[in-house]
């Protein structure tokens, strides 16, 4: 053992060879890791957390703490758009206006702890409240900058050739190099490590002790302040509740970059491959699709482990090198059995860490990967129920069985015949069922359930039942004197933060409508396009499902490219949100030419709640009583900490009594559009069949509303004293043991009748056929919902109205 | 008086008087309890009861801190226990093994904290942040990161029952800390944990089992911070991974900085924890009842912190004194 390596050589190397050994596994494994997209990605998403890390290695080598990063992040962020955007003033002043802002701040923390000796810890706990809580006074709202300076600096990139670097991955590299600079060359930068090697002795040498630690931690507020103007850039909005618990990941970045907690030893450079090693966490875990964004976490966790034990491992084998040769023999017997029992505890717990880790995950919803035959009548007692109502899936179900047991087909589109005379039904998941021929789909028989490949616009699939493409409807475009052509439509989610693949529910946001197109590997492939509708980062405009309809279309799944008919696509968006949630969703429609390009501003609101709602359209079971205090002061970030609607627990009626708690009202739901064109006595009527109130719960109906122009405004066919929407499912439910009855998808038979699809759940696999009995480990929205099919009479009413009859004998 | 006003305790007291005042003051109402159902209901039960999962983290942070480490695993115990608990039941376990599953997973995630700490010597900060970020983590892969509901009455019971009129959460505090305050005064435990806190070398030299003390006191933090988080949870019917027990390790740290025991360890107070929690808690309600904005709160926190620790620091009073040596002198 002649290498001369100081223990903090040797914690750089092992960060780097982690790193390595890290990147070199990810990229054998997955397909495309190792690609300039990536590694460019993987610097800018990590841009903010680095140059906040390269601040608290200054803080942590000189042996303090600082716990306020994260809130001064959020701070900067609503204060800088606030600025910009409520004060209109440039830019230009406000950022530089707001880092030396967080110089300053973290001076003040310095202050008092360098001249009061007040514990770095407790102050800079103090500074994380303070600038959380006065981001909130702030502003609780997001705020978006569309400052011109602000959109060219946030889309600026240098081009290298062989890849182009985003403007913030540069401002990191620069902190990083100036940050190497300084704790280096100057003599700033070897009183830190002074300082943090040994306090006492600092001062005897003559070291101006106070004086440094202001500096240090108005080094780590300027860099948190410059992280929070990055973060700005890279989100384009200020947000209080920005990087909220960052100080953790920049505490973790340092110590896995090889600083010691204790100070006085560790390297920049490190904290730059430290924050880099967390990136190829996350990264890696969004790759691997079968792992939890969690496990993150859990990485993140094991790591920190692993160097703390090896940097006493190193200071503990020096220590021993010294006890050799100072004590002989003797001393190191002693030593080394104190090493092997050490090294044995250690390797327990890392069994023990592990074994914790590797808990097994409660079962994902079943997906099938290959084509599954499924025949009602044979193998179970028959789909139907009384004449003209028909189960087509889900027969067989047993109490107590969920989506996650068997594969379910919620939202059914109407049925899309095949050149060949298959009938094919797809709905909300990454497969369709498919009948041999009409007849056997009309007496309920036996289907397949057909695997699709769908992918994303980077041709990496989604990859769970959150994150697949929903209410998906099957097209068939005709141009003359081409081969017809199959699309896909349907709601999908784009990735941010550079992923490649979509999270949940992070990433509900930015659910919009696409196309989906076969590519050469037979795959759906996504639009790189919406249909309409931008990837924002608030809950408005957030949108899925859609409908395309042609005005005197030969069939109601084809559009004819060169035919005359006017073509409109209907889709529901959430038109407000509140409390940073959907609180009110609404149908549009929009004018299509060609059929894939929505008309500019040619948006309709085809349905308007207006200011007194049907009350069949509010939601009323899955409310969310969230205490706000968590919602507002503990409710972390936008994008986790309030689930979507869907995803939300059906709550206990104790909970709904308590009075402790505030009640958020929850809004207004109509969803699921889809129009057909029907002839009645000689008139031209589009009749869009809708579903409204509370998502999954016995309070969720089938609606209809109709117009005589494409479209609208439509009017809405309602109960028989005008006061509220007209549910034709009231009777099926209550006759037939069915509950959460809705979408419904009106379709013209071959033989000129009509009938309808929808979807429910079967009361009876519903523990005691009750709501309040269900499961404890299981959600309301987890049971499955089957599809129904039943007969449609539609006759002409006293006023021109249609009249809907459901033949359910 | 000067005796009182040399106790540790006189001005937590002081503050937390002062604050009930004010609130009676400002809504005359505060002290009234009235009696509906048999169920006794009023402003001082809901802080008290509110109070509860603060308090049993900081009874547990306090002996911990005043060993001289520091637990910042408590938030992340708190969510891990309820969730292990929601786990069980959710594989068919009745109640009593779910809670005392969700308990043993707190006293196994102290029992790792207190032997890294005192077996590996590494710094407590580090080695129970390690447990935070990981725990979190393991939380919510028990309960893939969903908000799960818990419909078991008895689990219900120990956040929302009443036992003797009062709620069934405040009863349990109480015997908590009455146990805790027997264990450690009426045997030699709590000395043990104030000479490790004061210098962990003399109290080896003195023959202390400085490896068992270090280990247990996690060992409880661990526990009481999973019977908070399981408050919690029974309270709100659901165990809510990604948010319960946030911050939670941070308002535990300074409910026993408030009630006068010294992040350098060594001497630690119980009842000064309580105080410390209820104020916080005092403050919270006060700041909902008079309608201000939540967010302020935080802001307030960070004042009151700071304050305080002025009021500790050394360096401060040193220069106090400094200059009011001699008027004293004079006048005494």
């Amino acid at each position: 053992m002649r290498m001369n390596w100081n223990r903090q050589q040797l914690s750089l190397f092992a960060t780097i060879f982690i790193a390595v050994v890290l990147f070199a596994s990810a990229a054998w494994r997955y397909i495309g890791f190792a690609s300039t997209g990536v590694m460019v990605n993987l610097v800018d998403d990590n841009a903010f957390l680095g140059i906040a890390a390269v601040g608290m290695t200054f803080v942590i080598l000189s042996g303090g703490i600082d716990l306020s990063v994260g809130s001064v992040i959020g701070l900067t962020s609503i204060l800088a758009a606030l600025l910009i955007q409520k004060y209109h003033i440039s830019p230009l002043i406000v950022l530089p206006l707001v880092i030396v802002l967080g110089a300053v701040f973290g001076a003040i923390m310095g202050s008092l702890i360098a001249l009061f000796k007040l514990a770095p810890f407790l102050v800079t706990l103090a500074g994380m409240f303070f600038a959380r809580g006065l981001a909130y006074t702030l502003s609780l709202d997001s705020i978006p900058v569309n400052h011109p300076v602000f959109t060219a600096v946030s889309q600026a990139r240098l081009n290298l050739g062989f890849a182009s670097i985003p403007a913030m991955a540069i401002v990191l590299l620069v902190v990083v190099a100036i940050g190497i600079f300084v704790s280096t060359q100057t003599q700033f930068g070897r009183a830190v490590y002074a300082l943090g090697g040994n306090e006492a002795s600092a001062r005897l040498m003559g070291l101006r002790v106070e004086r440094n630690q202001i500096a240090v931690y108005a080094l780590s507020g300027m860099t948190a302040a410059l992280a929070g103007v990055v973060y700005t850039f890279y989100t384009s909005s200020g947000n209080a509740t920005a990087a909220m618990g960052l100080e953790l990941d920049a505490i973790a970045a340092v110590v896995i970059g090889g600083t010691l907690l204790s100070g006085g030893s560790g390297t920049v450079i490190g904290t730059l491959i430290g924050t880099l090693i967390l990136g190829m966490i996350q990264t890696i875990i969004t790759f691997e699709s079968t792992l939890s964004s969690w496990w993150t976490k859990i990485v993140i966790g094991a790591l920190l482990f692993f160097f703390v034990v090896l940097q006493k491992g190193v200071a503990r084998w020096s220590h021993y090198t010294v006890q050799k040769t100072s004590k002989g023999p003797e001393g190191q017997n002693k030593t080394s059995k104190n090493t092997a029992s050490k090294l044995a505890v250690t390797a327990g717990f890392s069994f023990l860490f592990l074994g914790v880790a590797s808990f097994p995950a409660r079962v994902q919803a079943n997906v099938p990967t290959q084509t599954e035959a499924v025949c009602p009548e044979g193998q179970y007692p028959g789909a139907k129920i009384v004449e003209g109502l028909y189960q087509l899936t889900g027969t067989h179900l047993k109490v107590g069985q969920t989506v996650h047991e068997i594969a379910e087909l919620p939202d059914p589109a109407p049925p899309y015949i095949t050149a060949d005379g298959k009938v094919e039904i797809y709905g909300s998941a990454q497969y369709f069922i498919r009948y041999k021929d009409w007849n056997e789909f009309n007496r309920g028989g036996c289907f397949e359930i057909v695997p699709m490949n769908i992918v994303g616009h980077t041709g990496l699939p989604y990859k769970d039942i959150y994150t697949h493409s929903w209410d998906i409807r099957k097209f068939r475009i005709e141009t003359r004197g081409q081969a017809p052509q199959e699309v896909l439509l349907g709601g999908a989610m784009t990735p941010t933060k550079g992923r490649p693949t979509p999270n949940w529910p992070e990433d509900n946001l930015n659910r919009r409508i696409y196309f989906f197109r076969l590519n050469d590997l037979r795959e759906w492939m996504r639009d790189l396009v919406a249909v309409m509708g931008d990837v924002s980062t608030g809950w408005l405009g957030h949108s899925y499902g859609g409908n395309l309809i042609q005005v005197d279309a030969p069939a109601a799944n084809v559009i004819q490219t060169d035919a005359p008919g006017e073509t409109a696509f209907f889709y529901e968006k959430v038109s407000e949100d509140r409390d940073n949630g959907p609180y009110k969703t609404e149908m549009f429609a929009v004018r299509m030419n060609p059929f894939d390009k929505a008309i500019p501003n040619s948006e309709v609101k085809i349905f308007d709640l207006g200011p007194n709602p049907y009350p069949s359209t509010e939601r009323v079971g899955n409310s969310a009583m969230i205490e706000r205090t968590n919602a507002k002061t503990l409710g972390a970030q936008p994008f986790s900490a309030k689930p979507p609607v869907e995803g939300k627990p059906f709550l206990s009626q104790a909970q709904m009594n308590s009075p402790s708690r505030e009640r958020v009202g929850n809004g207004y739901l109509v969803e699921g559009p889809r129009p057909i064109q029907i002839e009645l006595n000689g008139r031209r009527i589009f009749l869009v069949g809708f579903s409204s109130g509370d998502f999954p719960t016995n309070s969720y109906h089938l609606n209809f509303m109709w117009s005589t122009d494409l479209m609208g405004p439509y009017k809405p066919l309602l109960t028989e004293d005008k006061k509220d929407l007209k549910d034709f499912g009231q009777d099926i439910k209550a006759h037939y043991g069915l509950s959460w009855v809705g979408r419904p998808s009106l379709y013209k038979t071959p033989n000129g009748t009509y009938q309808m699809l929808f979807h429910g759940v079967v009361k009876h696999i519903l523990p005691d056929n009750d709501y309040a009995h269900w499961p404890e480990a299981y959600q309301l929205w987890e049971f499955f919902r089957c599809i129904f099919k039943v007969d449609v009479q539609i006759t002409e009413g006293a006023n021109g109205e249609p009249v809907i009859g459901i033949l359910a004998h | 008086m000067k005796k009182l006003r040399q106790s540790n305790l006189f001005w937590p007291a002081i503050a937390l008087i002062a604050l009930l005042i004010f609130n009676l003051v400002l809504s005359p109402g505060f002290f009234t309890i009235s009696e509906n159902n048999g169920h006794f209901y009023g402003s001082i039960i809901d802080i008290l009861m509110r109070a509860t999962p603060l308090i049993l983290a900081s009874l547990g942070m306090t002996l911990v801190i005043a060993t001289g480490g520091v637990d910042l695993s408590v938030g992340a115990v708190a969510a891990m226990a309820p969730a292990m608990s929601v786990f069980l039941f959710a594989q068919g376990y009745g109640v009593s093994s779910a809670i005392a599953g969700g308990l043993a997973t707190a006293a196994i995630v102290g029992l790792w904290n207190g032997l890294l700490v005192a077996r590996l010597g590494l710094q407590p900060i580090i080695a129970t942040l390690i447990a935070m970020v990981a725990g979190r983590g393991v939380a919510q892969l028990m309960v893939n990161g969903q908000i799960t509901p818990i419909n078991d009455p008895t689990y219900a019971f120990l956040g929302t029952g009443y036992l003797l009129k009062l709620p069934f959460s405040i009863t349990l505090a109480v015997v908590t800390f009455a146990l805790l305050v027997i264990f450690c005064r009426k045997t030699a435990t709590g000395l043990f944990i104030e000479a490790l806190g004061s210098s962990a070398v003399a109290s080896r030299y003195a023959g202390l089992n400085t490896f068992l003390t270090q280990t247990m006191v996690y060992v409880i933090s661990g526990l009481l911070s999973g019977l908070a988080g399981m408050l919690v949870s029974s309270n709100i019917h659901a165990v809510d991974v990604n948010n319960l027990g946030m911050y939670l390790e941070l308002d535990a740290i300074l409910a026993v900085v408030i009630g006068g025991t010294r992040l350098t360890g060594g001497r630690f107070s119980l009842v000064g924890s309580v105080i410390g929690a209820l104020i916080i808690q005092t403050v919270s309600t006060t700041i909902n009842t008079q309608g201000v904005a939540i967010e302020s709160m935080l802001m307030v926190k960070a004042i009151v912190v700071i304050v305080i620790c002025l009021m500790q620091s050394e360096s401060l009073r040193a220069r106090f004194q400094w200059k009011r040596a001699r008027p004293t002198g004079v006048t005494s």
